[in-house]
């Protein structure tokens, strides 16, 4: 029988990029899913980006992996987000194209030299000595491996609720992994139950769309990868409708028979995605929902209804999709549903994803409590390089919540653990300053390269802009302009002698256009560098004052990151730590004192001891 | 100084002089360390009740040093959260330092300032904002600092800081909503709304600053320059106010060339009482420096004491409301056009010499004092710490910029960096923020004993 370097069980937004990973990085790889039609399933949004998701996004690519390259290339529309609001949290966020996304990818895996794909179900993971070597299917078939990846989405004993129907499925239409998740708790991994919902489809051609509001593509087209090249396409609109007092009437009438309020539920769902009828139960002043209507693929005309997902029974949700404007003659195609599903508690893991318990054991994804496919595809990267690092003995990837949101995304997971299925935010980010989408290439390019992930050509982007940066800053210092010369139709206020187009730049008022007006010959100077890297030079600039700022507050954190914390640290030794801290910490077994600080309930009391016993160690 | 040490170590916990002196113990062994010394009436070995006084002798080696009690505390409901006792000796020097020594000999040491509240701090009994009231709780002179530091103690600044913190994170949790969910149709703040909200703040940031200004003063004393012209009795008054012979005192005028600084209270009132240099035309270089100094008291001051010989007719030299004008040598007589004066506010007769009309104007002084002092606001709490009031200013300032950078136009996401800054700086006083130099910085100024 043969044997792998790595295995990954499940095909989804982690599995796939945890696979190509650590093929990618030399491995021999199989990956396992429970059905190979299904590989980058959305089965919910059919979108990709938003705030924070994007930056994720981003900095999977600037990584080197999939989901930026293939979204590129199958989207429907894409926008920026927030590009009224600072440099800070915006972000791309595309309409994808299900089915050609989904299609692109399994060609993407298929052709990959050093990986295998496989449809089977796991049912055992095969650990010795605390350390997995392998996987048994259902038909006993035994496949070793030096580590294990584990990305199964919602299958972990998943049910769906319509109504009062409930059906074991990890979605709807595809049976759960029912033995899985007992063989992993079998060995002392803990498990939780969340849920989630997904809100009904439409065919496109029921929806009136006379008199609806109209969301367009961006012209020129912004793209996700560093590597994608310019590119055109006719994108396709979505549309946005609401709730009316209608729908209110129909979803009051019928709560009893909702699942979320009978306690048939017992998973813990997202405060920031609830349920159409969560909306109206819990904001009962707010008159109206804003809805999306979004194609699905350019091979089908489903729509998905964003803001409606839904667990009422199948007729209540007809009834309530008639009053929405726009679709009072919709057709619905599937209606919504809830599901419910195993996760593992992420505490049990470190930064690298591996897990405290089982060695060689990684964990990414929804299963370990998150939800979003760039979350999950983040993850994926993460478990797929520190596998690959782990068997060529290599520590894991230098990620952090100092440089990155996958760094925040992990280290909240480890540090807090979740309640809620956790969905990234940009204010969850402390230094996102200067952790920006624009920037993410500059952030991670360099450590993924070492790592053996991003390419040469990766690496040759990022010094080219680089390069690029330090010539506009440079430009930008050395030209002085008098005061005199401002033309009237700039609005700034006036100066006497001269100031350099850098510290005119950093009046907010001013931008990189209005200084071409006051100095013409900036616009040539300009013209030689793409629209990207003017764009990242000006926010540099403009908010280099902020920017340093945060730096400086995060070089005082420094010190803290910097006292690191033995994996086989005995907490016992510390006789005055409170019960509760020591608790905690034994339970997350921080990897420094930054992130013990971090650790909700561990006291600053206790810190002080900590720190005291390691700088005693140190010396 | 490292962080934590659970060593044993002692210190005298009261002041010597009196008639019992209290030394207390902490640290691993402390029991093990203290009981073979003891023995009871029946000279039988003690065998400790957790929180029991217990009336024994302490021995030096075989004989008798002293009758005692102690008390022993296990380390669950200790001050420190270690192990430790009490010695509840005689107040004889003699014995204290020999109960010292025999402690030093079985492996304690002396206890470095603000040891214990040290220990209690890192062990988890106490907050940050508490320990440093268990300081000034020792330092305080007066009732009205002390009920201060009280108040502290049970955590009033922490529960109001916090709040102002918390308000300050509601804040940026509802500009954070309409940056996280831009397709969202939630309400944006009006930039009015959010201006008037952080006006808000900051005049509660910066009333509770100003609580400091009033507590430095009534803690560090008021001062009282006392000016007037050569011989008018200046160094007379000062002596009489200190009730001791402080200041030289001749019929030779300028004797006092440079000032005189002593403190003293009434009534419960600190004042700081400065005798100047006799204001005249001098040409002597060391006396002109010393009245270039009055002249300077004279504007700094808090309360200015013009004193006049009340023989000579007076012109008074200041309307300031924060000047008294006194008109002395009350035992000799009174010139005439004087008399008018008198019936204003602020003017008394006195005679330094002879203590007459000093209590009137004590008691005048007083009451100035306790308006200068009394917080305005009881709701307010009082800030008595050069660290916190740092603190605040600090988030004050941050405040600032965040409405300055609102105002120039700096985008949301970018202008939150100073709003989350002036959190760190309130959270810093409550010691939500965690930064290692806070804890030395606090643990330096204790004093020993606590």
């Amino acid at each position: 029988m043969k044997r792998y370097d790595v295995i990954v069980i499940g095909a989804g937004h982690a599995g796939l990029e945890a696979a190509l990973a650590t093929s990618r990085m030399g491995l021999s790889t199989l990956c396992i899913t429970l059905n190979l039609d299904n590989i980058a399933l959305m089965p919910c949004n059919p979108s990709i980006g938003g705030t924070a998701k994007g930056h994720l996004v981003r900095e999977i690519d600037a990584l080197g992996g999939q989901m930026g390259l293939t979204i590129d290339k199958t989207l429907l529309q894409i926008r920026t987000l927030n590009s009224k609001k600072g440099p800070a949290v915006q972000a791309l966020r595309a309409q994808a194209d299900k089915i050609l996304y989904q299609a692109m990818m399994k060609r993407t895996l298929e052709q990959e030299k050093n990986l295998s794909l496989l449809q089977a179900v796991v049912t055992d993971i095969l650990v010795k000595n605390d350390r997995v070597y392998g996987i048994r299917t259902i038909s006993s078939l035994e496949i070793h491996a030096q580590a294990v990846i584990v990305t199964t989405g919602t299958f972990l004993n998943g049910k769906c609720h319509i109504g009062h129907t409930q059906i074991a499925a990890g979605r709807i239409g595809e049976p759960p992994a029912t033995h899985l998740s007992a063989s992993i708790t079998g060995y002392g991994i803990q498990k939780g139950r969340l849920k989630t919902g997904t809100p009904p489809r439409i065919l496109d051609s029921s929806i009136d769309y006379k008199g609806l509001e109209i969301e367009a593509g961006e012209e020129p087209m912004p793209h996700f990868s560093y590597l994608t090249q310019k590119r055109s396409l006719e994108q396709i609109p979505c549309h946005i409708t609401h709730t009316t007092e209608n729908t209110r009437k129909v979803i009051e009438d019928h709560l009893h028979l909702s699942p979320l309020y009978s306690g048939q539920i017992e998973g813990l769902g997202p405060r920031y995605c609830p349920s159409i009828e969560d909306k109206f139960v819990k904001f009962p002043d707010k008159p109206s929902h804003l809805l999306y209507l979004e194609p699905e693929s350019r091979f089908n005309h489903e729509v998905y209804l964003q803001g409606f997902s839904s667990s009422l029974p199948h007729s209540v949700q007809i009834k309530m999709v008639h009053t929405l404007p726009g679709l009072e003659k919709a057709k619905m195609l599937r209606p919504g549903y809830a599901v419910e599903y195993d996760f593992f508690n992420p505490i049990q893991l470190f930064m690298s994803l591996e897990s405290k318990i089982i060695e060689n054991l990684y964990f990414a994804g929804q299963v370990n409590g998150t939800s979003g496919y760039e979350e999950a595809a983040a993850q994926g990267i993460i478990a797929g390089i520190n596998a690959a690092n782990k068997i060529h003995q290599k520590p894991p990837i230098g990620v952090s919540r100092e440089n990155s949101y996958i760094g925040v995304l992990i280290n909240d997971l480890v540090t807090k653990g979740t309640k809620e299925p956790y969905r990234m935010f940009t204010s969850l980010v402390e230094h996102r300053t200067f952790i920006r989408h624009d920037n993410a290439d500059m952030r991670l390019t360099k450590i993924a390269y070492e790592a053996g992930l991003a390419n040469e050509t990766r690496l040759k982007n990022l010094k080219a802009k680089r390069d690029g940066l330090d010539q506009i800053q440079s430009y930008l210092k050395d030209t002085q302009i008098p005061g005199e010369n401002i033309p009237h139709s700039v609005k700034t206020s006036p100066y006497s002698g001269k100031k350099s187009l850098y510290d005119l730049l950093r009046r907010p008022e001013l931008n990189l256009e209005t200084l071409q007006i006051m100095e013409p010959k900036l616009r040539n100077f300009l013209a030689c560098f793409c629209e990207e890297i003017r764009k990242e030079a000006e926010i540099e600039v403009k908010y280099s004052g902020y920017i340093q700022k945060q730096k400086d507050i995060l070089k005082e954190r420094e010190g803290l990151t910097e006292l690191r914390i033995p994996t086989d640290m005995n907490y016992d030794l510390i006789v005055a730590l409170s019960k509760e801290s020591r608790q905690k910490l034994k339970e997350v077994l921080p990897q420094d004192v930054a992130q013990a600080s971090l650790i909700a309930g561990v006291r600053q009391s206790d810190l002080a001891l900590l720190i005291n016993h390691l700088k005693r160690q140190q010396i | 100084m490292a962080l934590r040490q659970d060593d044993l170590i002692y210190a005298l916990a009261t002041g010597t002089g009196g008639a019992v002196a209290i030394i207390r113990l902490s640290g691993s062994s402390c029991w093990d360390t203290l009981v073979p010394l003891l023995k009871t009436k029946k000279m039988r070995g003690l065998r400790p009740r957790p929180r029991y006084f217990h009336y024994v002798g302490i021995y030096d080696g075989d004989s008798l040093l002293d009758d005692v009690c102690c008390v022993f505390f296990p380390l669950e409901k200790s001050y420190t959260g270690e192990e430790m006792a009490e010695i509840h000796c005689h107040g004889s020097r003699a014995i204290i330092q020999r109960i010292c020594e025999i402690l030093t000999q079985r492996g304690a040491r002396p206890a470095k300032p603000g040891e214990f509240t040290r220990r209690a701090f890192i062990n988890g009994r106490m907050g940050l904002s508490q320990a440093e009231a268990v300081r000034e709780l020792i330092e305080s002179d007066t009732i009205e600092e002390a009920s201060v530091a009280i108040r502290k103690l049970q955590g009033e600044l922490k529960h109001r800081v916090e709040e102002l913190r918390q308000d300050l994170i509601d804040c940026a949790a509802s500009l954070e909503a309409t940056l996280d969910y831009p397709e969202e149709d939630i309400e944006h703040m009006d930039q009015g709304v959010l201006i008037q909200r952080i006006d808000s703040l900051s005049s509660k940031i910066s009333a509770m600053r100003h609580t400091y200004d009033r507590h430095k003063l009534a803690r560090e004393g008021i001062s009282v320059a006392i000016l007037g012209k050569p011989n008018a009795g200046k160094s007379s008054l000062l002596n009489s106010l200190l009730k001791e012979e402080r200041a030289i005192v001749t019929d030779i005028e300028g004797t006092t060339r440079d000032h005189i600084e002593e403190s003293f209270q009434y009534k419960g009132i600190k004042f700081r009482l400065i005798d100047t240099a006799g204001i005249r035309e001098s040409h002597d270089v060391v006396e002109k420096i010393g009245i270039e100094r009055s002249l300077r008291f004279e504007k700094e001051a808090d309360l200015v004491l013009y004193l006049y010989d009340g023989l000579i007719k007076v012109d008074l030299r200041s309307e300031s409301h924060n000047a008294f004008h006194l008109l002395n040598k009350s035992d000799l007589g009174v010139h005439e056009d004087n008399r008018i004066l008198l019936e204003k506010a602020g003017v008394f007769s006195i005679s330094a010499m002879r203590h007459s009309g000093l209590e009137k104007l004590l008691n005048a002084m007083q009451s100035f004092g306790r308006n200068l002092i009394t917080q305005t606001d009881s709701e307010v709490p009082v800030i008595t710490s050069e660290r916190h009031a740092h603190c605040l200013d600090s988030a004050y300032l941050c405040l600032n910029s965040f409405k300055d950078s609102l105002i120039r136009g700096i985008p949301m996401d970018i202008a939150l960096v100073e709003l989350y800054e002036a959190r760190d700086h309130l959270g810093q006083i409550t010691g939500m923020v965690f930064t290692a130099d806070i804890i030395d910085r606090i643990f330096e100024k204790f004093c020993i004993g606590k």
